[in-house]
């Protein structure tokens, strides 16, 4: 069980969404765009790294929670964008205990 | 405990007690003299950050050897790593599905 836990330091998503890779990028890359669907203002985001239209990496914290790197794969499909989210915590274990503590004291 | 968060931020705010507990995530158990081995301080430092994490109630004892008292991971301190990747991993589903919805729509 701790083994394991050690081992694990990020979640993976995915998704596909009709539309072009610049189109889901937009959605991602400017703030206009996140509001249509993040909706969570408190989380500071500081984009990384941005090549549009396949990758987007931007690290996020808020009081909460300390800092995650969230890393966006982008794509293309015949109909379609793959959007593959792999958010990651930067240094087990301070970072995903500290993050864990203070889910379970919110 | 009064304040278990601060307790477990300070005892993990010092690099040497971050290395005792990867050593702890890679070889499961630990002692004073293993950990002094393999670190370039005194025995007595040593048990003073294994006293720090166990406070912080991180570590608990376990029977060695003889006399030996060797040290562990609680499975609840690490129990709510696997509640942060859970919880990560449906908030993702939730926002991939609203980002199809606004892309799409």
């Amino acid at each position: 069980m701790i083994e394991r836990a050690g081992e694990r330091t990020e979640v993976s998503r995915e998704v596909e969404i009709e539309a072009t890779p610049d189109e889901v990028f937009e959605a991602l890359v400017t703030e206009e765009g996140r509001e249509r669907w993040l909706g969570e203002p408190d989380r500071l985001i500081q984009i990384e790294s941005a090549d549009p239209p396949n990758r987007l990496v931007w690290w996020w914290a808020s009081e909460e929670r300390p800092a995650t790197r969230v890393d966006f794969r982008l794509v293309e499909l015949p109909r379609g964008t793959r959007v593959i989210v792999t958010e990651s915590v930067p240094s087990f274990p301070l970072a995903t205990l500290a993050a864990s503590f203070a889910l379970v004291a919110a | 405990m009064s304040d278990p968060l601060g307790s477990v931020f300070g005892a993990l705010a010092d690099p040497t007690r971050r290395g005792v507990v990867e050593v702890l995530l890679r070889d499961g158990s630990t002692s004073v003299p293993d950990l002094a081995a393999g670190l370039p301080i005194s025995r007595q430092a040593v048990a003073k950050h294994l006293a720090q994490l166990e406070q912080a109630g991180l570590l608990e004892r376990v029977p060695g050897a003889g006399r030996e008292v060797r040290y562990t991971l609680r499975g609840e301190a690490l129990a709510p790593a696997g509640a942060w990747l859970r919880d990560a991993e449906r908030s993702w589903d939730r926002r991939l599905g609203r980002l199809k919805r606004a892309v799409e729509s």
